[in-house]
Order: C-alpha cells, then sequence, then structure tokens
C-alpha cells in the first residue's frame, strides 16, 4: 500500500482479498472430512463445512467485479496523465 | 408480508426496462427512475404503518424456517432510514433531470443509480450478516461507478483514491465476519446475538474480557470506518465528495454514508454485538476527533468543494458522538442530528452542482463567488450554513442542543467542554461560509457577471423544498414526528441485543 | 497437510516478491502464479468448486490487467509514499500479529469447527430434488438471495466498465 504506482496499489487489494479467502476456507476444513459430494463412501455428517465456501465463492466473484472496475479506472487515469505514478496525479485545473 | 420483496423486485425491473427501451429517450428513463422512487416511498410508508409502535416484520427466504433461512427483516430504524433514503432520492432524481442535460448515456446514469438504491435497501432490510455484506458490495461498486461518472481527470482520480480505501474496508468487513463464523458458528444477525449471550453465559466472561470479540469489533470499527470517513480515515471520503458530480455527491453523503456506514455499524453493534462501556469510549473518541478535524480542514480551505467536505466529515463525526452516548435522549439526538447532516450535505452538493451548471465547466475556486448571482443558491447555502451551526428555527437547533444536554451528564464533563469548544468553531466557520458566499461585497468582486443560463426549474424544485423542510419542518419534528417516527427507531436500537427476542415475536 | 504449509509458505514469499519487483509486466504474471496456488489450495482444502472458480476469475483478471499493463512498460521508481503510511502499515502488521496471537487459541481447534448451521441444513438435504453436487445445490437453494446480490454487483462492473470504455462525455 505504500507504492506509488497504481497497478501495484490493485495487486496488493487483490493479494489482500486472497489472503482472507485462504483463511476464511481454512477455518471451515475438517481434518479427514469428506467432499461436498453425494456419492456411496461420503458421509453427510462428515463433511466439510459448505458454509465458508460458499462465502468466498460469492467473495471471489465480487472481489472480480471490484477489481475490473479499478483497472478500467487505472487504465482511464493513464490516458488522462500518461503516467502510473499516484503522486503525479493531483487535481487537473481546467 | 409481501411488502419487502418488492422493495427489490421493482427497482430491478425497472433496472431492466431502462436498459432494454430508453437508449435514446432519456426523459423516459428519468420518468421511470422518478415513479420507482415515488413507488417506493409508498411502500416504506406503508411499512412504517405495519412496524408502528415496535412491531417487526419478518419474511423468510426460501421456506426455510429460524436459524437457517435468509431473513429480510424491517424493524422501525430500518423502516425509519427507508423513508429518508426514499424522500433524498426522488428529491435527487428530480435535480438529476436539469443537471444531467449535457451528458451523453443517461441511461447507464439511472441504471447504476437504481442499482445503488437496491443495495442500499440490501443493507438495510437485511437480516443476515452475509446478506449485509453482500449488499454492501452491491451498493459500493455502484457508487465507485457513479463518481468516475463524468470521465474527467479529476473524476478518475478521486475515484481511484475513494475506491482502494473502500476496497480496504471491504476486505477488513469480510475478515471480521470470517472470524464471527468461526468463532460463534451462525449468520443471521439474531443468532449471532443469541449465541454471543449463550456463550458468555456459559463460560461466565463479561464482554470486556471477551478478546475475540473485542478483535472483531476492532476490524468492523476500522472496516466501517473506512467506508463512513470518520477520523483517521477521513481521506478517501472528502476524496469523493470533492471528485463527484453533484447529485451524485449527494446522494453519496445522504443516502450511502449513512446506510452503508453508519446504520451498518450501529446495527452490528448496538443490536448484535451488544453494548459496553469501553466501546462506547471508542465511539465517543472517535465521534469527537473527526468533528474537531473536519472543522479545522474547513477553516484552512478556500475552495467551497472543499470546505463543504469538510463541514461533512464534521457533522457525521458528530452523529457517531450522541450514538457513544448511549442514553435515550443521546440516541434521540443522534438520530436527528442524522437528518440534520443529511438535508445539511444535500442542500450544500445541490447548490455546487448549480455552480457547476451555471458556468459549464469545471468547479474553479474562485467561481464559487457565482452564487451570489443564484437568487435559490444563495437561499440554500444561508438555510445550510445556519443549519450547521444551529441557530433557532433551522434544523440543526434541537440535534445540538440535545447533544450538548447530554454529553453534560456522560464523564466527568470532558466531553461537554470539548463538544463546547468546537461548537464555537463551528459557529466561527459557518460564519465565514455566509460572509464568503452570500453577502456581497462593497466592490463587486471579479466574477460577479450576470448570469446567462437560466437555471432549470427541475433543479430549484428540491433546494425550495429541502430548504423549507429544514427551516419549518422542525416545528412539526417536535410535535409530531418525534412520537410516531423517531422514538420507535431509538426503541430498537435501546433494547440492545433484545433484538433477538423481538425477532422470534416476529415471527411468530 | 505440510503440503498445505509449504504452498502458504510460497504463496507469501510470492507476494512479497510481486509488489518489490521493478517490472510490471513480471509482477503481474507472478499475480497470476499466485491465483493458481491459491487454486491448488482450495483444492488441498476440499472445494474444487471454489478451485474452478478461482481459475476462471484468475484468468479474466489476468487479461485485464495485462491489458492495463502493456499500454507502458516503464519501471517503477523505487521511492516510497509519505511517512503516514510507513505508520499504517507497521501498525496494521502488529494489530494482525497480535490478533493471530490471541484469537487464534480461541478459536475451534483447526480440523474441527463448530457445525451448527451446516449440519442443521445437510441433515434434511433430499438427494432426489438437488443434485449431487452439494455446494451448487446449497448455493441455489439456500443461499440464492447472497448469489443474486452477487449477480448485480457483476451486473453493475459490467455496466461501470461500459460506461469507461466507451462513449464521449459531453455532447
Amino acid at each position: 500500500m505504500m507504492k506509488k504506482n497504481i497497478i501495484k496499489l490493485i495487486m496488493s487489494t487483490i493479494i489482500i482479498n486472497y489472503s482472507i479467502q485462504v483463511f476464511f476456507v481454512l477455518s471451515g476444513y475438517k481434518l479427514q472430512g469428506d467432499l461436498l459430494v453425494f456419492s456411496a463412501d461420503n458421509n453427510i455428517l462428515n463433511m466439510v463445512d459448505p458454509i465458508p465456501q460458499i462465502i468466498v465463492l460469492m467473495a471471489i466473484l465480487i472481489g472480480l467485479a471490484v477489481n475490473a472496475v479499478l483497472v478500467t479506472i487505472a487504465i482511464g487515469l493513464y490516458q488522462k496523465f500518461e503516467t502510473f505514478d499516484i503522486t503525479k496525479m493531483f487535481e487537473v485545473k481546467e | 408480508m409481501m411488502i419487502i420483496p418488492l422493495f427489490f423486485i421493482i427497482p430491478l425491473l425497472s433496472i431492466f426496462f431502462i436498459a432494454a427501451f430508453t437508449r435514446e429517450k432519456s426523459w423516459l428513463a428519468n420518468l421511470a427512475a422518478v415513479l420507482v422512487a415515488a413507488v417506493l416511498l409508498i411502500l416504506s410508508l406503508m411499512l412504517a404503518l405495519f412496524t408502528g409502535g415496535g412491531k417487526v416484520l419478518c419474511y423468510n427466504m426460501g421456506g426455510f424456517s429460524f436459524p437457517v433461512s435468509i431473513m429480510l427483516v424491517a424493524d422501525s430504524l430500518a423502516v425509519f432510514m427507508l423513508l429518508i433514503v426514499y424522500c433524498i432520492s426522488l428529491l435527487t432524481l428530480i435535480y438529476s433531470k436539469g443537471y444531467m442535460q449535457s451528458y451523453l448515456d443517461k441511461w447507464k446514469y439511472y441504471i447504476l443509480f437504481l442499482s445503488m438504491l437496491v443495495g442500499v435497501n440490501g443493507v438495510l432490510l437485511s437480516g443476515d450478516i452475509v446478506t449485509l455484506y453482500i449488499f454492501l458490495e452491491v451498493s459500493g461498486v455502484s457508487s465507485y461507478a457513479l463518481v468516475c461518472f463524468t470521465k474527467k481527470a479529476n473524476a478518475f482520480v478521486g475515484a481511484f483514491r475513494y475506491m482502494i480505501k473502500g476496497v480496504l474496508a471491504s476486505s477488513i468487513i469480510l475478515f471480521g465476519i470470517a472470524l464471527c463464523y468461526s468463532y460463534l458458528s451462525a449468520l443471521n444477525l439474531a443468532d449471532i446475538a443469541q449465541q454471543l449471550i449463550i456463550r458468555h453465559e456459559t463460560a461466565q466472561i463479561q464482554m470486556r474480557e471477551d478478546i475475540v470479540i473485542l478483535f472483531i469489533l476492532g476490524f468492523f470499527s476500522v472496516g466501517f470506518g473506512l467506508k463512513t470517513g470518520i477520523f483517521p480515515f477521513h481521506r478517501g471520503v472528502i476524496e469523493a465528495y470533492t471528485a463527484a458530480e453533484a447529485p451524485v455527491a449527494a446522494m453519496l453523503s445522504g443516502v450511502v454514508i449513512p446506510v452503508i456506514g453508519l446504520y451498518a455499524f450501529i446495527r452490528l453493534f448496538f443490536c448484535v454485538i451488544g453494548v459496553f462501556p469501553a466501546g462506547m469510549t471508542l465511539l465517543l473518541a472517535m465521534g469527537i476527533l473527526s468533528f474537531s478535524a473536519g472543522i479545522i480542514k474547513a477553516l484552512r480551505e478556500h475552495d467551497f468543494r472543499k470546505i463543504i467536505a469538510g463541514h461533512l466529515v464534521s457533522e457525521l463525526g458528530l452523529v457517531v458522538f450522541a450514538f457513544g452516548l448511549g442514553t435515550q435522549n443521546g440516541l434521540l439526538g443522534a438520530i436527528t442530528q442524522m437528518v440534520n447532516y443529511i438535508i445539511i450535505s444535500t442542500l450544500f452538493c445541490y447548490t455546487s452542482g448549480m455552480v457547476s451548471y451555471a458556468i459549464n465547466s469545471n468547479h474553479t475556486g474562485r467561481a464559487y463567488a457565482q452564487i451570489k448571482n443564484i437568487m435559490v443558491a444563495r437561499v440554500a447555502v444561508f438555510t445550510a450554513a445556519l443549519a450547521l451551526c444551529g441557530v433557532f428555527p433551522f434544523s440543526g437547533f434541537w440535534s445540538k442542543f440535545i447533544i450538548m444536554i447530554e454529553a453534560k451528564k456522560v464523564g466527568n464533563g470532558q466531553w461537554f467542554f470539548l463538544l463546547a469548544l468546537f461548537y464555537l468553531l463551528a459557529f466561527i466557520s459557518s460564519i465565514r461560509i455566509l460572509k464568503k458566499f452570500i453577502f456581497t461585497g462593497k466592490k463587486g468582486d471579479a466574477f460577479y457577471k450576470p448570469l446567462k443560463i437560466k437555471i432549470p426549474f427541475s433543479m430549484n424544485f428540491p433546494v425550495g423544498i429541502l430548504a423549507c423542510i429544514s427551516i419549518g419542518a422542525y416545528i412539526i419534528w417536535f410535535f409530531y414526528a418525534k412520537e410516531m417516527f423517531f422514538i420507535p427507531a431509538i426503541n430498537v436500537l435501546n433494547e440492545g441485543t433484545l433484538y433477538a427476542q423481538n425477532i422470534f415475536l416476529g415471527i411468530k | 497437510m505440510t503440503e498445505l504449509v509449504v504452498l502458504l509458505i510460497v504463496m507469501i514469499i510470492g507476494a512479497v516478491v510481486a509488489l518489490e519487483i521493478k517490472d510490471l509486466l513480471s509482477s503481474v504474471v507472478i499475480i497470476g502464479a499466485l491465483g493458481l496456488c491459491l487454486s491448488v489450495g482450495f483444492v488441498l482444502l476440499k472445494a474444487p468448486d471454489l478451485a474452478m472458480v478461482q481459475l476462471v476469475v484468475e484468468l479474466i483478471l489476468m487479461v485485464i490487467l495485462i491489458r492495463a499493463t502493456v499500454i507502458e512498460d516503464k519501471h517503477d521508481n523505487n521511492k516510497k509514499r509519505e511517512n503516514a503510511y510507513f505508520f499504517v502499515v507497521i501498525s496494521s502488521l502488529v494489530v494482525f500479529l497480535s490478533a493471530a496471537f490471541f484469537i487464534i487459541r480461541k478459536l475451534p481447534i483447526f480440523g474441527k469447527p463448530i457445525f451448527r448451521i451446516s449440519y442443521a441444513y445437510l441433515k434434511d438435504l433430499n438427494i432426489n430434488a438437488l443434485g449431487s453436487n452439494i455446494l451448487a445445490s446449497l448455493m441455489l437453494d439456500w443461499r440464492v438471495f447472497d448469489v443474486f446480490g452477487c449477480m448485480i454487483a457483476l451486473f453493475v462492473a459490467v455496466i461501470c466498465v461500459l460506461l469507461l470504455v466507451k462513449g464521449k462525455r459531453k455532447i
């Protein structure tokens, strides 16, 4: 978050999102648990916790939406200012 | 019971309609959006009738029952905020009809506006912490898109800075939700409250000894503080105010930030986690710090937009401070101050929109002297500045008065002295606004030229309505609206974690 | 579980490297590799649906990021921003490490989650009605409203990208 380059800022938010997703799925893991599918040898009550997986799925999708908007704004910023450096982007008095 | 899903169905149907049919005819898009806002305002009035007197309406999705289902919950606080949200959205939509005349692609604007309303509805009506998070993101993404709508360089810069802080805030809130789920294994808000009470009783510990809840509350307050613009995090929100154009800034400060920042955090703090003294002190401290920081920033600036941004941060800080007071009258003062904040912010944003419409260019600092030319804008800024410092018949009076009285009862009086000092500074700052932007100097200013562009009626109309509300309705408040709307809303907060029991009563 | 620990350590090292490298294109590629490691991590944690979704999302994100970085190929100067940000970073590191220290003991042990709500749903599950992938049936039957909210968010993002890419701004 201390970087000047916009793309590195966006990448740092992506990395933060990854770490939180990993943490959340880890918290729902059951040792020797079964996969979440119906089959002959899967016991329903021994399955891995599905709720964190659902929430993380939705967080991944929302992360996609937000990052897409961020990168589009970054491209627009480059077209206006010719640089990716955020300390050079002050308000322009038109 | 079926009213609650209509709050989602109606805006989404109209988004589809606008996207499909009104590419060329933007007056139709505006008409559709205004109709939607009006219909939803009527629906929320009907909801207010149903939940009058403290009843709670619940709607279970998908036919499951209590701890397992996704619930949409409408209680008095949610309905109160819904009413405010729809009043402001209706006025802003009428305003945008006149303001947006020179922009292309207006249908995208109305689609983004309506999806922001869907997101705000979701946050207000959700009974489940994951639904809260998802609709927080929906309204967040819509607001990021709306801030950079004009595609000017300033708009991009402000949008990017606001957005980075917003994304960081959402990640921190998600982390708090992850901790909460893995500690308590409950997702429904009432269920979380109940599980927390059970766990504290069986383990015999108080709230302030429970480290996990303290950390969760810390993460939530950082996350929601970044979204609201409370003291250490006010930079992002100020960037958004200065970069967005007028109707978007009005919606952002009047609808989005009170709901996703203030309402969500207060709901989680008062009704789910439960009130405890250390947390209240945190609210008091953050509130008064942002009150002071906002005013000091406003005193140092000369550009109208930045002065407004500073004042908005400080008024919101006063709301948080009043929520931290915790007594019945303190909460009444907090909600009244929130309404005051919304009125002031929308008036200021409409005014800056009028000026930039008249100049038809970007915002340079000194051109705000044009306010002296536009009669309606002069009235608006006059009303707003006096409402800021709380002079008698204007809206700020009751709220600041109540907060001042309650601040004396809490603590040893140190809050009272700090508050009095900052009230004085706010008074000085609003006199400065009046002098700079309203009263004409003896020799004319360099920019005091007669206006060539006439401000359309649709822009004057909402400003007039808001100014009248600000002046006259406070009498209505005192005699009439207080019992009907404000007090039930506070009772929800006052009962705190009895929220869970109310939900059970509501289901049966 | 050692595979998981190794994977996590590789991801941490990759994250630090991605942010410190001067060349923008290489750091974008490392982010792509990080996403792939995350997918593998999800498979190890018995969440194959998440792995698939993560791969697809990663692909889309990489395409957009590479589109942004091949516009210009300048190198990143290594000067830092103001001191206030340094303070923020250090304090947030302190907060997260202390959170890890205090809280992790109180949370349920790794591998034995409290299983309340999922249990209440899973034991009443009807196999014939919903198909055999439990996660998909959960998403579409129980948490359908949240998925609906996600779709609205994606739709809004698409509108925003359309807004910013096409069209002039004023008449």
